[in-house]
């Protein structure tokens, strides 16, 4: 099916999170019996759509050898905007302006990152604090609840009766951003240039302008996943987007592309955040206390990370 | 039969019979060498024929399948580069292994810094004396204490050997056994000429072995030859100052080449594909000159001169450039390397790895990057036509490569300068500008890409072609233009029958 990238992308890169994605499984079974149901697949599928959402964009962003630090402190700055004007019963308006905030965002990073050249950790990290301030002050620091059915049913309602319609949004974008990007001048683009970006740029590619809208898309997704997320849970709190900087990240390079750009792909980030995912809805199914699932979660997302990496060069030099 | 005394010494080192296998390929077949004080051995062979292989085994950072390795009559056996070199077997490679922003002592001492610490406190001092004793010694007129990355390359290349023999003296090896690996390939004609003066000022102390893709290096530099084909020694030869470019091809290819000129027809009277009135940017100033459709325009010079930097202000169409630049008669947007590709002009870099490819991607990737890069068709890259031109390419340049899928940093120095080539040819350029196409190039490829060029032209296609190699702007070129200091000193008309010599154009040229 995928003809072009298969020799490159799918040789035996995908093995690895597979096989995690398994292993937990068996794992949690054993320790777990009401685990291994059809409903913790729902669980799953659930807990992973904001997640895989904001990893979209982030892959992006990585395969052009960049980073995007902020897309944590977008969520919750759209979530907070969107779950307040919902309140005023506009629930298409509250969309439009949550994706508005992820867009301003992206466009500051671009501007900062392309045009003004600082380095794309320094430029995410400070919007990262500024957005995460502008949150703050908006709500006063209070958390906002979501009463109108309109917004809410966006992520709560279910297709077939079974099937949470957040992961079909979810699933939606990345069956999209998967052909953007292995199918599209755009997504050819970003593994140019985390390839080689002098090489690129003689080769006509638009590095500045493509820096600059690949921050967009990163934030403009980082703003969709704080929607889905204020609807999922019916209210928006300041922070609570914060964890899916650093779970975007491990998912995006758990999935096999490469920190250093130019290699992997979005249709390869749904593994990462899988391995993730499974893992979180596994530790609650277990009842283990949330301090300890901390520890175990980036213990696990560092270790995974440090697995990964080397395959993923290995792709590189094969 | 490769047991032919130079001298009477014993060889300082000794290679019997290496064999080393990659799966189904037989890289070498059962080579062995001899390499003594005094000597300069030289070692040619086309790409693939086995050198890197070969020295890849003798330096430790390849394990050979069978055969052994004698140093000063004793056999060793190592493991790693580290192993090699405490035992005083260095390599000098093309990219250099050194530290810019540290001075030249402290590099030439480089991961030898325990031995000059005392109480902590690294002695300076001490590293810079025995430096400048070893430059004393050879006459080497630098400053061991300047930063390294203000040296020349040349220069830089003089400190990595001057390392090499420091780091011996400092373990008690008198005579190391020193590894050039195309050390020449980033140097210009005069920088080359200082790297083998000192070449031979060290002769007397070390047995050298030099590999180079330029012919009449090997001829100029080596006491002794040896040439591979195919992963085995097919020819030894004891005098190679008496033999001839063309007589070493034919040991290395094992057939004559022609030497090759390219037959001249271009029309004058027709409105030029090019023309540039007092261009001016950065390393070059007021270049006037034209380009007619079919014609190769050959600019020499030496590095420095703004040749390259004037090739690429031509591909990006005079993007931030002073002057009048017209193509086909007219003027264009002056909009960068985009516009230039969609203008229908090609470029090749000098530099294929910093400026030409992307490493991690495939041939066809590659191929297609300026197509895709400018923009040129859908925004929806289609896949199967991708192929077929990656196909295409692949038959009518002979490209070795086992299919459009493959990374393109598993070809050959000539395959991928192919790929760089058939980007234009798919993508029908007009103009090609073209810096060293067959820098790090080997015998057979270079008459290839001559072919292509010859071909192109036949068709209509100008070609600006930049060299630092004289013979081959004066095989191909209809016109030659030597730049000096940015700026244009002569130009010739070739007469076919008449060329001008290679001294008339160098004395233009410094």
């Amino acid at each position: 099916m995928n003809q072009l990238a298969r020799p490159l992308k799918w040789g035996g890169g995908i093995l690895l999170p597979i096989a995690a994605i398994i292993i937990l499984i068996v794992v949690f079974s054993l320790l777990a019996p009401s685990f291994f149901q059809f409903s913790t697949l729902i669980g799953i599928l659930r807990e992973s759509s904001v997640l895989l959402v904001v990893a979209i964009g982030m892959t992006f962003v990585v395969l052009m050898g960049s980073i995007d630090l902020s897309v944590g402190a977008t969520v919750t700055l759209s979530a907070l905007v969107a779950a307040t004007i919902a309140g005023s019963g506009n629930w298409l308006l509250a969309i439009l302006a949550g994706l508005g905030v992820g867009i301003l965002v992206g466009l500051v990073n671009g501007i900062l990152f392309a045009f003004v050249k600082v380095p794309s950790f320094l430029t995410t990290l400070g919007v990262s604090l500024a957005v995460g301030g502008v949150g703050l002050w908006f709500v006063n620091g209070r958390p906002v609840q979501i009463f109108e059915q309109g917004f809410t049913g966006i992520s709560q309602g279910k297709l077939f009766g079974e099937i949470p319609l957040i992961a079909i949004w979810a699933l939606i974008l990345w069956g999209i951003f998967s052909f953007v990007g292995q199918k599209t001048r755009f997504g050819r683009y970003t593994f140019a240039i985390g390839g080689a970006e002098a090489v690129s740029g003689l080769a006509g590619i638009p590095i500045k302008r493509m820096k600059l809208w690949v921050m967009v898309l990163s934030g403009a997704l980082a703003a969709a996943a704080g929607i889905l997320l204020a609807s999922r849970v019916g209210a928006a709190t300041p922070g609570m987007g914060d964890r899916l900087t650093l779970d975007s990240i491990a998912a995006v390079v758990m999935g096999g592309t490469a920190l250093t750009g130019g290699v992997g792909g979005v249709h390869r980030t749904i593994l990462g955040v899988l391995v993730i995912t499974t893992l979180t809805v596994g530790l609650n199914t277990l009842g283990v206390q949330p301090y300890l699932q901390q520890i175990v979660q980036g213990t696990v997302v560092v270790l995974a990370v440090a697995l990964t990496l080397d395959r993923s060069k290995l792709s590189v030099i094969k | 039969m490769t047991d032919t005394a130079v001298g009477t010494t014993q060889p300082l080192f000794e290679a019997r019979s290496l064999t080393k296998s990659f799966g189904p390929v037989r890289a070498v077949k059962s080579v062995s060498i001899q390499s003594r004080v005094g000597e300069v051995l030289g070692l040619v062979g086309e790409n693939g024929a086995g050198k890197s292989t070969l020295l890849n085994m003798i330096s430790g950072t390849t394990e050979p399948d069978s055969g052994e390795l004698l140093l000063g009559g004793q056999e060793v056996n190592f493991r790693t580069y580290q192993e090699a070199t405490q035992r005083g077997v260095f390599r000098i490679f093309q990219h250099q292994a050194l530290v810019p922003n540290l001075s030249v002592a402290a590099n030439v001492f480089l991961a030898q810094e325990s031995k000059f610490t005392r109480f902590g406190v690294l002695d300076s001092k001490r590293m810079r004396r025995l430096t400048q004793d070893i430059f004393d010694e050879l006459g080497i007129e630098l400053r061991t204490d300047t930063e390294l990355s203000t040296l020349k390359f040349a220069e830089r290349q003089v400190v990595e050997i001057v390392r090499s023999l420091a780091q011996a003296r400092l373990l008690g090896i008198e005579h190391p056994v020193i590894l050039y690996d195309e050390p020449t390939s980033a140097l210009s004609r005069e920088q080359i000429e200082f790297f083998f003066g000192f070449v031979r000022k060290i002769q007397p102390n070390a047995a050298q072995v030099f590999v180079s893709h330029r012919l009449e290096e090997i001829i100029e530099l080596c006491d002794r030859m040896i040439v591979l084909k195919d992963g085995e020694v097919v020819s030894v030869q004891d005098d190679p100052h008496a033999l001839s470019e063309t007589r070493i091809h034919e040991l290395m290819v094992g057939r004559k080449a022609e030497a090759y000129n390219r037959s001249h027809h271009v029309d004058y009277t027709q409105t030029p594909r090019l023309e540039v009135e007092g261009l001016t940017g950065e390393g070059f100033a007021d270049v006037s000159l034209r380009v007619m459709p079919g014609e190769v325009l050959g600019i020499a010079g030496v590095v420095g001169s703004g040749k390259s930097e004037f090739g690429r202000a031509v591909f990006e169409l005079g993007k931030g450039v002073e002057g009048r630049i017209e193509i086909d008669g007219k003027a264009p947007e002056r909009d960068g390397s985009r516009a230039g590709i969609r203008a229908r002009l090609g470029y090749v870099p000098t530099e294929r790895h910093k400026d030409g490819l992307v490493l991690g991607m495939s041939v066809a990737h590659n191929l297609s990057l300026p197509e895709i890069g400018a923009a040129i068709g859908s925004p929806v890259i289609n896949n199967r036509k991708e192929t077929a031109n990656t196909k295409k390419a692949i038959t009518e340049l002979g490209i070795r490569t086992p299919g459009p899928d493959t990374l393109v940093s598993s070809l050959s120095g000539g395959n991928q300068q192919k790929v760089l080539l058939a980007r234009w040819t798919t993508l029908g350029s007009r103009l090609l500008v073209l810096d060293n196409p067959t820098n790090g190039v080997d015998v057979g490829a270079k008459a290839e890409i001559y072919r292509l060029i010859e071909s192109l032209t036949e068709t209509g296609v100008s070609v600006v072609l930049i060299s630092d190699d004289l013979p081959e702007i004066l095989a191909l070129a209809d016109r030659i233009v030597v730049m000096k200091d940015g700026q244009v000193r002569t130009t010739t008309d070739i007469d076919p029958a008449n060329p001008p010599s290679e001294v008339e154009l160098v004395a233009a040229m410094v």
